[in-house]
């Protein structure tokens, strides 16, 4: 990840409309389970917004809900104002990474991307534009499957750069990269979003997100705890962690003892 | 639906199972027909025209079994790597997805038949040759029954598409349809002996030929392997549509 520059072409484009994201009254259940219950909030362009909550609270769930791959039995979520599967051209509007491993290992990244990038109409040179953009120009035409845990990363952030899209959505990017890796991708996120974009990004690094993002959700059991800046949550002595487990009460027992 | 074909396709060539795939058949084709013509039996054959070989008929009933496998494979293989995820990231409209997938299945089982068939052609001509037969054939007659092995083979890739997504575990579907060939059609065709020429095992013979005897006339049984394939479809991609993808 040696340029710093963003490869994008956001300056000069329209505003983006907000709420950039918005999830309403969205309920899923697994079974009796619900994973999420009555969940609502939206994400605004120009600033990053961290997606938080334990294990097991909903945060994966919600984000495919937002991306169509997952139906809520009640409620809605929409990207610029329409459900994900009824945007005119996904690609170049959303870019999300779910999951370190989610291509065919047997093929190669560039191939990958250029499997991706012909499903969108886009040119194979925005596939060696966006390798070089995450720094995997040099292991571009190795199977993807031989690849580091931060390499797969790499790659599926650049699947999400592909469109040059308006909105991020990434689960635990941070995941395997090295602190250079979380550096770039720091700063890459920031000018992101300081260009007029949107960025919803879940972790588990409390101390990272409180470094990259603007504004943060907190969810658990399903349920919105808080949407605040982080500012607001963590000041003085009171880091983001603090705030966090205090809003999910990971610990209620041990903190009064 | 272009660019989702032309991924679909680059999917295909862009990793080397495909080609094993096409590879082992061709070495299966080659090796039996090779045997066939090599047995003792066949010195009664060898002036046979090369359309009434015995050599012919394994390659008519193996191939399809092959690009069935490859059709399951299209959809299996992207549940098993996580790989749907982007892809319907990309193209969120799933029934585009799945037509996407029958053409470029349809269109690598044309390729598989055309080597099948050839492979086994040129394997058999030149062991007649070399046990010194008469060449000769009917070229309107050899055309014809490569053009069915084409149309059987690309129906049972499109067969397969249809029931890799609706199983979407690859083994179970694999193991299924072979369990369906030799053991739930033999079966249902000795309870109701009526439908057993309308199954779709029954209906692939019909159309290329092999146990021509008690089959549907080939005609008839593409529009019945069609309707095969559009059901198997159907169903997948009306599971597909509802389904969650974790």
């Amino acid at each position: 990840m040696q340029t710093r520059t963003i490869g994008t072409a956001t300056e000069g484009r329209a505003p983006l409309g907000s709420p950039a994201i918005a999830v309403r009254g969205v309920t899923k259940r697994f079974g009796d389970v619900a994973a999420v219950e009555d969940l609502g909030f939206e994400v605004r362009p120009g600033v990053v917004t961290g997606f938080l909550g334990p294990n097991g609270a909903g945060k994966s769930t919600t984000l495919r809900i937002v991306l169509g791959l997952v139906h809520p039995d009640e409620g809605s979520a929409t990207v610029l104002g329409l459900p994900y599967a009824s945007l005119p051209e996904p690609t170049r509007t959303v870019g999300a990474v779910l999951e370190t491993q989610s291509f065919n290992p047997l093929r190669s990244g560039r191939n990958h991307l250029r499997v991706l990038a012909t499903a969108s109409g886009l040119p194979s040179a925005r596939v060696d534009e966006v390798l070089e953009l995450v720094g995997l120009s040099g292991a571009a035409r190795r199977r993807a499957g031989k690849y580091s845990l931060g390499m797969r990363q790499r790659l599926g952030l650049a699947g999400a750069l592909l469109g040059d899209p308006r909105v991020l959505i990434l689960d635990e990017p941070a995941n395997g990269l090295d602190p250079q890796g979380i550096r770039w991708l720091r700063d890459f996120l920031r000018g992101f979003a300081a260009d007029g974009n949107a960025v919803l990004v879940s972790s588990h690094l409390l101390s990272e997100m409180a470094q990259l993002a603007d504004e943060v959700i907190v969810i658990n059991r399903g349920r919105l705890v808080k949407q605040a800046p982080v500012h607001e949550l963590a000041n003085g002595s009171r880091t983001l962690e603090d705030a966090f487990f205090e809003l999910t009460e990971e610990f209620p027992e041990e903190g009064a003892r | 639906m272009k660019d989702q074909i032309a991924s679909e396709i680059r999917k295909l060539t862009s990793t080397r199972s495909a080609y094993w795939l096409l590879a082992g058949l061709a070495l299966v084709v080659a090796f039996t027909s090779a045997s066939v013509v090599g047995a003792d039996q066949m010195t009664t054959n060898i002036d046979a025209p090369l359309e009434h070989q015995p050599f012919l008929v394994f390659p008519l009933t193996v191939t399809t079994v092959f690009t069935m496998i490859l059709g399951i494979r299209s959809f299996t293989d992207e549940f098993r790597h996580g790989s749907i995820v982007p892809t319907l990231l990309a193209s969120p409209d799933r029934r585009r997805v799945l037509g996407a997938k029958l053409v470029a299945v349809s269109a690598a089982s044309v390729v598989y038949a055309v080597v099948a068939f050839g492979t086994a052609l040129a394997v058999g001509a030149i062991g007649l040759a070399v046990q010194g037969g008469e060449l000769s054939w009917s070229a309107g007659a050899v055309a014809a029954m490569g053009g069915n092995l084409v149309v059987a083979s690309a129906l049972w890739g499109a067969i397969g598409v249809g029931v890799g997504l609706a199983v979407r575990h690859q083994l179970a579907a694999i193991v299924g349809m072979f369990l369906w060939s030799l053991v739930v059609e033999s079966a249902l065709g000795a309870l109701v002996p009526g439908v057993a020429r309308y199954l779709p095992d029954a209906a692939g013979s019909a159309i290329v030929g092999v146990d021509a005897a008690n089959l549907l006339t080939p005609g008839f049984a593409v529009a019945v392997l069609a309707g095969w394939a559009a059901l198997a479809a159907v169903v997948g991609g009306q599971l597909m549509q509802r389904r969650d993808v974790a």
